[in-house]
């Protein structure tokens, strides 16, 4: 496990293998040779010269590495959609547009995971499925949110910590093939743009919204 | 199914490892002194051995020459022979050399000189001699000599230096006979086991062969064969909030204030 400063635009990949080169992509390529992962396959694979097993792991290391090119930001955006207190705020400026909160976040975990997978092909075949795990653990020690008509538009402060482990599903048990953890400043990851919207999806945005123009027009009368 | 290849593997092993113990013990080229200790063949050349009843009477045989082309024809005199003498007073007696048999009649405890081919593969041999009763069945070996085939082609004619011929072409002669059953021969198999092992070993190559080129998945057929592609179908990630304990998230709220702006 690594511990390293913050970094703009940090994605998955440039946590847990430190860049887009391909010394980076070797830590990876390692991390499956060590754990003889394409032997463990079988057929055609497991009969395989040192040289040709070199090759196919450094196949799947680049396309496993491709499983991590998405922004830590939108992931930690995907789970500030489920905390309650942001997602209450974006309701309620949702529905009085001119309406706008600053949400002091507590101290929080954010987890989230996904089951990616990459298929081996044999002339174009496929052979076997590699199920992977990937965790990431955002600690937040504090932040300031700024949510203004459903949306998220800025972080006023933050600091948080992210951990992540790509894990491989086997026959055996699960094998950890990376992991890394570094101290990130919240506002340095998020890119807002002209805001994030916070509600998850288009019929709570439309409800919010209908909720808002009906709210509009009964305080017109009065 | 690996089980399985792995049992496979083993019985070719054990196949290959039979058959090379076959080919060093049987081939002709082996001479048989050097694979018994025993002082049985211990007899210089030309003389004969006497396997029982080493008396007075004694069964001999007389070999000439006792090095000789593959191929080539012997003569045999056998004298002492009385214990194979039959109710007519004749003797009855079998001959045999590599796979090759045959019989001659005698008088008075001798027969000969008969001419005998040599075995066409090159090594050392013995000429047994067995006694044979007048229903066919055969004695144990009652004396024998060392026979020495050496090197050169095969003889297509037959010249012996003297006495009758047996057969003025190859192969065996007119008489032979098949081996009897409760024969000891000693002999070499080596023409036949030597064959079965060069057999037993082409089958253990041809699977090495063939392992190795299951094994040999080089470099050049991953690059043109192997592809890793990313499920398409990943399905949305999991997420969950954890609260630490004691933690509260507050909001402020700002709106406009119309009266404030009157």
């Amino acid at each position: 496990m690594t511990t390293a400063t913050a970094q703009a635009g940090l994605t998955a990949r440039v946590l847990m293998l430190g860049g887009n080169t391909d010394p980076a992509l070797n830590k990876l390529r390692r991390a499956l040779s060590d754990h003889g992962v394409l032997s463990k396959v079988g057929g055609e694979l497991a009969h395989l010269t040192p040289q040709a097993r070199e090759a196919g792991n450094e196949t799947l290391a680049s396309v496993t590495a491709g499983l991590l090119d998405f922004d830590l930001g939108d992931a930690l955006i995907y789970g500030w959609r489920t905390h309650d207190r942001l997602v209450h705020a974006a309701e309620e400026t949702l529905r009085v547009p001119s309406r706008q909160e600053v949400v002091q976040l507590a101290s929080h975990q954010v987890s989230w995971s996904k089951q990616p997978a990459v298929d081996l092909l044999i002339d174009g075949v496929r052979v076997h499925t590699f199920r992977f795990q990937l965790t990431l653990l955002i600690d937040i020690e504090v932040a300031a949110a700024v949510v203004q008509g459903g949306k998220l538009v800025a972080i006023e402060s933050g600091d948080a910590t992210v951990a992540g482990t790509l894990a491989l599903e086997m026959p055996g048990g699960d094998i950890t093939l990376l992991q890394a953890e570094r101290k990130i400043n919240l506002h340095l990851i998020v890119r807002l743009g002209s805001g994030v919207p916070l509600l998850q999806d288009k019929s709570d945005l439309s409800a919010a919204a209908k909720e808002a123009d009906t709210t509009d027009e009964e305080a017109v009368p009065a | 199914m690996a089980r399985i290849k792995h049992v496979i593997r083993g019985l070719v092993v054990v196949s290959a490892a039979a058959g090379l113990a076959v080919l060093i013990t049987a081939h002709p080229a082996v001479p048989l002194t050097a694979l018994s200790a025993s002082s049985f063949y211990g007899s210089q050349s030309g003389g004969s051995n006497c396997l029982y009843s080493c008396g007075s009477a004694s069964p001999s045989l007389q070999i000439s020459p006792n090095e000789v082309a593959p191929g080539r024809t012997i003569t045999v005199i056998g004298t002492g022979f009385g214990q194979c003498t039959l109710r007519s007073g004749e003797i009855l007696v079998r001959l045999l050399i590599g796979d090759r048999t045959i019989t001659e009649k005698g008088i008075g405890g001798s027969f000969g000189p008969v001419g005998l081919q040599a075995p066409r593969a090159v090594g050392s041999y013995n000429v047994v001699a067995v006694c044979l009763n007048a229903s066919g069945d055969t004695s144990q070996p009652v004396a024998q000599s060392p026979l020495t085939v050496t090197g050169g082609q095969p003889s297509g004619s037959n010249g012996p230096p003297n006495g009758r011929l047996s057969s003025g072409s190859n192969g065996p002669p007119p008489n032979s006979e098949p081996l009897g059953p409760n024969i000891e021969t000693g002999f070499p198999v080596g023409p036949v086991g030597g064959s079965v092992a060069v057999l037993l070993l082409l089958l253990l190559l041809l699977a090495l062969v063939s392992r190795r080129r299951r094994v040999r998945r080089d470099i050049r057929w991953v690059r043109e064969r192997l592809r890793a592609v990313a499920n398409s179908a990943p399905g949305l990630p999991s997420t969950e909030i954890r609260h630490r304990p004691g933690g509260r998230s507050v909001s402020l709220a700002f709106e406009p204030h119309l009266r404030d702006q009157n």
